[in-house]
Protein backbone atom coordinates (compact mmCIF):
# COMPACT_ATOMS: atom_id res chain seq x y z
CA UNK A 1 0.00 0.00 0.00
CA UNK A 2 3.13 2.14 0.62
CA UNK A 3 6.36 2.62 -0.92
CA UNK A 4 8.90 1.05 0.83
CA UNK A 5 11.06 3.94 1.17
CA UNK A 6 8.50 5.83 3.56
CA UNK A 7 7.90 2.60 5.32
CA UNK A 8 8.31 3.80 8.63
CA UNK A 9 5.19 6.63 8.23
CA UNK A 10 1.59 5.89 7.88
CA UNK A 11 -0.38 7.60 4.94
CA UNK A 12 -2.88 9.53 7.65
CA UNK A 13 0.14 10.40 9.32
CA UNK A 14 1.76 11.61 5.98
CA UNK A 15 -1.85 13.22 4.95
CA UNK A 16 -2.15 14.81 8.37
CA UNK A 17 1.48 16.47 8.30
CA UNK A 18 0.65 17.96 4.78
CA UNK A 19 -2.66 19.46 5.80
CA UNK A 20 -1.04 20.56 9.29
CA UNK A 21 2.42 20.92 8.98
CA UNK A 22 4.39 21.22 12.21
CA UNK A 23 5.02 25.48 13.16
CA UNK A 24 8.42 26.03 11.44
CA UNK A 25 11.77 26.31 12.64
CA UNK A 26 14.35 29.06 11.65
CA UNK A 27 18.15 29.38 11.12
CA UNK A 28 19.67 30.49 13.39
CA UNK A 29 21.90 32.46 11.27
CA UNK A 30 19.68 34.45 8.74
CA UNK A 31 16.71 33.88 10.66
CA UNK A 32 15.10 32.04 7.30
CA UNK A 33 12.18 29.31 8.11
CA UNK A 34 13.72 25.61 7.62
CA UNK A 35 11.88 22.54 7.66
CA UNK A 36 12.20 19.92 10.65
CA UNK A 37 14.81 17.92 8.96
CA UNK A 38 17.49 20.65 8.24
CA UNK A 39 21.50 21.19 8.81
CA UNK A 40 23.43 21.52 11.69
CA UNK A 41 26.12 23.84 12.57
CA UNK A 42 28.13 22.99 15.36
CA UNK A 43 28.97 25.89 17.52
CA UNK A 44 32.83 24.15 17.98
CA UNK A 45 33.30 25.69 21.10
CA UNK A 46 30.28 25.66 23.05
CA UNK A 47 29.78 22.46 22.03
CA UNK A 48 26.53 22.88 20.79
CA UNK A 49 24.19 22.33 17.39
CA UNK A 50 22.73 25.44 15.91
CA UNK A 51 19.78 25.00 13.03
CA UNK A 52 20.39 26.28 10.05
CA UNK A 53 19.44 26.87 6.28
CA UNK A 54 21.18 25.33 3.06
CA UNK A 55 22.54 28.22 2.35
CA UNK A 56 23.70 29.19 5.70
CA UNK A 57 25.08 25.80 6.16
CA UNK A 58 27.25 25.31 2.56
CA UNK A 59 28.58 28.89 3.63
CA UNK A 60 30.34 27.02 6.51
CA UNK A 61 31.14 23.96 4.47
CA UNK A 62 34.53 22.81 3.99
CA UNK A 63 35.76 25.72 6.61
CA UNK A 64 37.92 23.62 9.26
CA UNK A 65 39.51 27.09 11.00
CA UNK A 66 35.34 28.89 11.83
CA UNK A 67 33.72 29.36 14.77
CA UNK A 68 31.06 27.21 13.47
CA UNK A 69 31.81 24.00 11.70
CA UNK A 70 29.34 22.00 9.10
CA UNK A 71 28.34 18.70 9.95
CA UNK A 72 27.40 16.55 6.92
CA UNK A 73 24.63 14.39 8.71
CA UNK A 74 25.47 10.52 8.34
CA UNK A 75 26.18 7.41 9.78
CA UNK A 76 28.29 4.28 9.04
CA UNK A 77 27.71 0.94 10.77
CA UNK A 78 31.83 0.01 11.43
CA UNK A 79 31.81 -3.79 10.38
CA UNK A 80 34.98 -4.85 11.28
CA UNK A 81 36.40 -3.35 14.05
CA UNK A 82 38.90 -3.90 16.55
CA UNK A 83 39.23 -3.07 20.24
CA UNK A 84 39.18 -5.76 23.47
CA UNK A 85 37.48 -5.46 26.22
CA UNK A 86 40.49 -4.91 28.59
CA UNK A 87 41.50 -1.97 26.06
CA UNK A 88 37.64 -0.62 26.42
CA UNK A 89 38.70 -1.03 30.05
CA UNK A 90 41.66 1.26 29.63
CA UNK A 91 39.29 4.18 28.73
CA UNK A 92 37.87 4.59 31.89
CA UNK A 93 34.58 5.23 30.80
CA UNK A 94 31.84 4.65 33.40
CA UNK A 95 29.29 3.47 31.37
CA UNK A 96 29.24 0.81 28.19
CA UNK A 97 27.86 3.62 25.55
CA UNK A 98 30.07 6.55 24.49
CA UNK A 99 31.65 8.49 21.54
CA UNK A 100 34.78 9.33 20.58
CA UNK A 101 36.38 12.17 18.80
CA UNK A 102 39.67 14.33 18.47
CA UNK A 103 38.63 18.03 19.94
CA UNK A 104 40.22 20.81 18.08
CA UNK A 105 39.80 23.46 20.65
CA UNK A 106 40.72 20.98 23.43
CA UNK A 107 43.83 19.95 21.00
CA UNK A 108 43.39 16.34 21.75
CA UNK A 109 41.12 13.51 21.82
CA UNK A 110 38.24 13.08 24.10
CA UNK A 111 35.22 10.40 24.93
CA UNK A 112 31.87 12.04 25.82
CA UNK A 113 29.26 9.75 27.56
CA UNK A 114 25.83 10.27 28.18
CA UNK A 115 23.98 10.04 31.55
CA UNK A 116 20.65 11.72 33.09
CA UNK A 117 22.73 15.37 33.29
CA UNK A 118 23.59 15.51 29.62
CA UNK A 119 27.12 14.32 28.28
CA UNK A 120 30.03 13.89 30.95
CA UNK A 121 33.93 14.14 29.78
CA UNK A 122 36.37 11.74 29.71
CA UNK A 123 39.67 12.40 28.74
CA UNK A 124 41.37 9.76 26.58
CA UNK A 125 45.10 9.24 26.29
CA UNK A 126 47.03 10.06 22.86
CA UNK A 127 48.32 6.82 23.00
CA UNK A 128 45.21 5.05 23.67
CA UNK A 129 43.40 7.09 20.54
CA UNK A 130 46.78 6.50 18.12
CA UNK A 131 46.22 2.68 19.41
CA UNK A 132 42.70 2.26 18.54
CA UNK A 133 43.48 4.40 14.84
CA UNK A 134 46.04 2.21 14.20
CA UNK A 135 43.76 -1.07 14.34
CA UNK A 136 40.94 0.74 13.08
CA UNK A 137 42.60 2.80 10.46
CA UNK A 138 39.00 3.93 8.61
CA UNK A 139 38.75 6.45 11.61
CA UNK A 140 41.95 8.53 10.52
CA UNK A 141 40.01 10.23 8.28
CA UNK A 142 37.03 11.30 10.45
CA UNK A 143 36.87 15.34 10.76
CA UNK A 144 37.57 16.58 13.91
CA UNK A 145 34.70 17.73 16.54
CA UNK A 146 31.97 16.85 13.97
CA UNK A 147 32.64 13.12 13.64
CA UNK A 148 32.93 10.57 16.24
CA UNK A 149 33.55 6.79 16.85
CA UNK A 150 29.98 6.04 18.53
CA UNK A 151 30.02 2.81 20.48
CA UNK A 152 27.37 0.88 21.96
CA UNK A 153 28.45 -2.35 24.05
CA UNK A 154 25.41 -2.34 26.40
CA UNK A 155 23.42 -5.75 27.10
CA UNK A 156 26.57 -7.32 25.24
CA UNK A 157 26.44 -5.56 22.49
CA UNK A 158 29.90 -4.67 20.34
CA UNK A 159 28.33 -2.02 17.95
CA UNK A 160 30.49 0.70 16.34
CA UNK A 161 29.46 3.46 14.14
CA UNK A 162 31.59 6.22 12.36
CA UNK A 163 28.54 8.95 12.98
CA UNK A 164 28.67 12.75 12.99
CA UNK A 165 28.22 14.42 15.98
CA UNK A 166 24.53 15.25 15.23
CA UNK A 167 23.58 11.93 16.42
CA UNK A 168 25.78 11.24 19.11
CA UNK A 169 24.06 14.37 20.59
CA UNK A 170 20.32 12.78 19.45
CA UNK A 171 21.33 10.43 21.62
CA UNK A 172 22.57 12.37 24.45
CA UNK A 173 19.29 14.66 24.45
CA UNK A 174 17.53 11.71 24.26
CA UNK A 175 18.55 10.23 27.47
CA UNK A 176 18.53 13.49 29.82
CA UNK A 177 14.80 14.26 28.36
CA UNK A 178 13.87 10.70 29.30
CA UNK A 179 15.63 9.76 32.24
CA UNK A 180 13.45 9.21 35.80
CA UNK A 181 14.50 7.99 38.87
CA UNK A 182 17.64 6.59 39.69
CA UNK A 183 18.10 3.78 36.68
CA UNK A 184 16.43 5.63 34.14
CA UNK A 185 13.22 3.64 34.06
CA UNK A 186 12.32 1.53 31.47
CA UNK A 187 11.29 3.51 29.06
CA UNK A 188 14.57 5.40 28.64
CA UNK A 189 16.22 1.65 27.90
CA UNK A 190 13.35 1.09 25.50
CA UNK A 191 14.39 4.52 23.85
CA UNK A 192 18.20 4.00 23.57
CA UNK A 193 17.46 0.71 21.93
CA UNK A 194 15.21 1.92 19.45
CA UNK A 195 17.45 4.61 18.70
CA UNK A 196 20.27 2.14 17.85
CA UNK A 197 17.79 0.39 16.03
CA UNK A 198 17.01 3.06 13.54
CA UNK A 199 20.87 3.54 13.85
CA UNK A 200 21.54 0.37 12.51
CA UNK A 201 19.19 0.55 9.66
CA UNK A 202 20.11 4.01 8.83
CA UNK A 203 24.52 2.57 9.17
CA UNK A 204 23.32 -0.02 6.71
CA UNK A 205 22.19 2.10 3.98
CA UNK A 206 18.79 1.28 4.14
CA UNK A 207 17.26 4.65 4.96
CA UNK A 208 19.20 7.62 3.33
CA UNK A 209 19.88 10.71 5.81
CA UNK A 210 17.62 13.95 4.80
CA UNK A 211 18.32 17.13 5.55
CA UNK A 212 17.39 19.92 2.66
CA UNK B 1 -16.28 -5.63 2.01
CA UNK B 2 -16.26 -6.69 -1.45
CA UNK B 3 -12.93 -6.99 -3.01
CA UNK B 4 -13.76 -4.28 -5.54
CA UNK B 5 -14.23 -1.63 -2.42
CA UNK B 6 -11.16 -2.88 -1.06
CA UNK B 7 -9.39 -2.34 -4.21
CA UNK B 8 -10.45 1.14 -4.13
CA UNK B 9 -9.66 1.82 -0.88
CA UNK B 10 -6.54 0.85 -0.77
CA UNK B 11 -5.57 2.70 -4.15
CA UNK B 12 -7.35 5.92 -2.58
CA UNK B 13 -4.81 5.38 -0.06
CA UNK B 14 -1.82 4.72 -2.35
CA UNK B 15 -2.98 7.82 -4.59
CA UNK B 16 -2.62 10.20 -1.57
CA UNK B 17 0.95 10.13 -1.49
CA UNK B 18 1.23 10.83 -5.07
CA UNK B 19 -0.80 13.38 -4.94
CA UNK B 20 0.67 15.01 -2.18
CA UNK B 21 3.93 14.86 -3.80
CA UNK B 22 3.01 16.56 -6.75
CA UNK B 23 1.29 19.62 -4.85
CA UNK B 24 4.41 19.82 -2.90
CA UNK B 25 6.75 20.43 -5.86
CA UNK B 26 4.07 22.18 -8.07
CA UNK B 27 6.13 25.06 -9.79
CA UNK B 28 3.26 27.43 -9.07
CA UNK B 29 3.97 28.20 -5.42
CA UNK B 30 1.34 30.10 -5.19
CA UNK B 31 -0.99 27.69 -5.33
CA UNK B 32 0.47 25.47 -2.88
CA UNK B 33 -0.86 26.84 -0.30
CA UNK B 34 -4.13 27.05 -1.19
CA UNK B 35 -4.26 23.66 -2.17
CA UNK B 36 -3.06 23.07 1.33
CA UNK B 37 -5.64 24.89 3.09
CA UNK B 38 -8.43 23.54 1.04
CA UNK B 39 -7.23 20.05 2.45
CA UNK B 40 -7.05 21.08 5.90
CA UNK B 41 -10.36 22.53 5.60
CA UNK B 42 -12.38 19.92 4.17
CA UNK B 43 -10.62 17.28 6.74
CA UNK B 44 -11.66 19.50 9.63
CA UNK B 45 -15.28 19.32 8.54
CA UNK B 46 -15.44 15.61 8.11
CA UNK B 47 -13.63 15.25 11.14
CA UNK B 48 -16.81 17.03 13.44
CA UNK B 49 -19.00 15.22 11.40
CA UNK B 50 -17.70 11.86 12.07
CA UNK B 51 -16.60 12.55 15.68
CA UNK B 52 -20.77 13.75 16.16
CA UNK B 53 -21.66 10.05 14.66
CA UNK B 54 -18.98 8.76 16.52
CA UNK B 55 -20.46 10.40 19.70
CA UNK B 56 -23.55 9.32 18.92
CA UNK B 57 -22.87 5.28 18.05
CA UNK B 58 -21.13 5.67 21.47
CA UNK B 59 -24.13 6.95 23.33
CA UNK B 60 -26.29 4.36 21.62
CA UNK B 61 -27.24 1.00 23.91
CA UNK B 62 -26.19 -1.24 21.27
CA UNK B 63 -22.83 -1.67 21.08
CA UNK B 64 -23.15 -3.51 17.69
CA UNK B 65 -23.32 -0.42 15.95
CA UNK B 66 -20.22 1.24 17.50
CA UNK B 67 -18.09 -2.12 16.54
CA UNK B 68 -19.26 -2.05 13.12
CA UNK B 69 -18.70 1.26 12.38
CA UNK B 70 -14.95 0.50 13.85
CA UNK B 71 -14.17 -2.39 12.14
CA UNK B 72 -15.08 -1.75 8.13
CA UNK B 73 -12.09 -1.12 6.67
CA UNK B 74 -13.47 2.18 4.29
CA UNK B 75 -15.08 3.50 8.16
CA UNK B 76 -11.56 2.83 9.43
CA UNK B 77 -9.45 4.27 7.46
CA UNK B 78 -11.11 7.94 8.22
CA UNK B 79 -11.71 6.65 12.01
CA UNK B 80 -7.91 6.66 12.37
CA UNK B 81 -7.16 9.60 9.85
CA UNK B 82 -9.03 11.82 11.90
CA UNK B 83 -7.81 9.94 15.51
CA UNK B 84 -11.49 9.00 16.36
CA UNK B 85 -11.01 4.81 15.79
CA UNK B 86 -11.83 3.52 19.12
CA UNK B 87 -9.12 1.46 19.78
CA UNK B 88 -5.97 2.60 20.45
CA UNK B 89 -2.70 1.97 17.97
CA UNK B 90 -1.19 0.05 21.02
CA UNK B 91 -4.15 -2.28 20.75
CA UNK B 92 -4.64 -2.34 17.35
CA UNK B 93 -0.69 -3.03 17.04
CA UNK B 94 -0.69 -5.68 19.07
CA UNK B 95 -4.09 -7.51 17.33
CA UNK B 96 -1.94 -7.20 13.77
CA UNK B 97 1.61 -9.02 15.28
CA UNK B 98 -1.48 -11.86 16.12
CA UNK B 99 -2.49 -12.19 12.87
CA UNK B 100 0.61 -12.07 11.77
CA UNK B 101 2.78 -14.57 14.09
CA UNK B 102 0.60 -17.84 11.96
CA UNK B 103 1.51 -16.57 8.78
CA UNK B 104 5.32 -16.32 9.92
CA UNK B 105 5.54 -19.58 12.15
CA UNK B 106 5.15 -21.19 8.45
CA UNK B 107 8.25 -19.73 7.16
CA UNK B 108 9.90 -20.34 10.43
CA UNK B 109 10.02 -17.27 12.20
CA UNK B 110 8.65 -17.37 15.74
CA UNK B 111 7.79 -13.61 17.06
CA UNK B 112 6.60 -12.46 20.58
CA UNK B 113 5.38 -9.31 21.38
CA UNK B 114 7.33 -7.49 24.00
CA UNK B 115 6.63 -3.91 24.80
CA UNK B 116 4.64 -1.74 22.75
CA UNK B 117 4.42 2.08 23.60
CA UNK B 118 3.67 4.82 21.79
CA UNK B 119 5.32 8.51 22.52
CA UNK B 120 4.86 11.62 20.92
CA UNK B 121 3.93 9.50 17.23
CA UNK B 122 6.22 7.13 17.52
CA UNK B 123 5.66 3.39 18.42
CA UNK B 124 8.11 1.33 19.72
CA UNK B 125 7.49 -2.63 19.19
CA UNK B 126 9.57 -4.79 21.43
CA UNK B 127 9.69 -8.19 19.28
CA UNK B 128 11.57 -11.18 20.60
CA UNK B 129 12.05 -13.34 17.08
CA UNK B 130 14.20 -16.00 16.54
CA UNK B 131 14.40 -17.55 12.93
CA UNK B 132 17.43 -18.86 10.79
CA UNK B 133 18.47 -17.51 7.15
CA UNK B 134 20.49 -14.75 5.87
CA UNK B 135 20.35 -11.07 6.32
CA UNK B 136 18.47 -10.28 3.17
CA UNK B 137 15.50 -12.35 4.71
CA UNK B 138 15.81 -11.09 7.92
CA UNK B 139 15.56 -7.56 6.40
CA UNK B 140 12.40 -9.27 4.03
CA UNK B 141 10.86 -10.17 7.75
CA UNK B 142 11.51 -6.80 8.88
CA UNK B 143 10.07 -5.12 6.16
CA UNK B 144 6.62 -7.54 5.86
CA UNK B 145 6.26 -7.03 9.81
CA UNK B 146 6.64 -2.73 10.19
CA UNK B 147 4.08 -3.25 6.44
CA UNK B 148 1.85 -5.66 8.72
CA UNK B 149 2.06 -2.72 11.82
CA UNK B 150 2.01 0.05 9.64
CA UNK B 151 -1.30 -0.95 7.79
CA UNK B 152 -2.67 -1.42 11.18
CA UNK B 153 -1.49 2.07 12.16
CA UNK B 154 -1.58 4.19 9.58
CA UNK B 155 -1.95 7.25 12.12
CA UNK B 156 1.64 6.72 13.63
CA UNK B 157 4.33 8.94 12.22
CA UNK B 158 6.89 6.61 12.79
CA UNK B 159 7.35 3.01 13.84
CA UNK B 160 10.21 0.95 15.22
CA UNK B 161 11.05 -2.29 15.42
CA UNK B 162 13.29 -3.42 18.23
CA UNK B 163 14.34 -6.69 18.72
CA UNK B 164 14.81 -7.96 14.97
CA UNK B 165 18.20 -7.52 14.93
CA UNK B 166 19.14 -10.25 17.09
CA UNK B 167 16.82 -13.19 15.90
CA UNK B 168 19.89 -15.40 16.23
CA UNK B 169 20.89 -14.41 20.03
CA UNK B 170 18.50 -14.97 22.87
CA UNK B 171 17.94 -11.82 24.12
CA UNK B 172 20.43 -11.43 27.29
CA UNK B 173 19.96 -11.16 31.05
CA UNK B 174 22.82 -8.64 31.48
CA UNK B 175 21.03 -5.21 31.16
CA UNK B 176 20.63 -4.43 34.83
CA UNK B 177 23.89 -4.56 34.43
CA UNK B 178 24.85 -2.11 32.21
CA UNK B 179 21.35 -0.28 33.57
CA UNK B 180 22.97 0.25 37.10
CA UNK B 181 26.34 0.95 35.35
CA UNK B 182 24.81 4.13 33.87
CA UNK B 183 23.37 5.00 36.54
CA UNK B 184 26.30 5.58 38.14
CA UNK B 185 27.13 7.76 35.11
ZN1 LIG C 1 20.36 30.62 7.22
Amino acid sequence: MVGEAEAHSGWAARLRRFACPPPMEYCEFCRAEIPAEHAHLLDVAGRRLACACRTCALAFAGRVDAAYRAVPSRVQAMREFYLTDSEWSGFHIPIDMAFLFHSTPQARPIALYPGPAGAAEQALSVDAWSMLIANNPTLADLSPDVEALLVNRLRGRRDYYRASIDHCYALVGLIRANWRGLSGGGEVWDLIDSFFARLRLDGDGLAEQRHD
Amino acid sequence: MPDRDRARLDSSLCHIDVLIKAIEEAPESSAREPARELIEIVLDLHALALARIMAAAAACEDRRLLSTLAEDAQIKAMLLLHGLHPEEAETRVRRALDRLRPQLGVQGVGIQSGRVAVEAGRLVVHVFAHAGGDGEQRRAWRREIEQALLDAAPDLEEIVIVGLDDVDSPASPDNDLSRAALARG
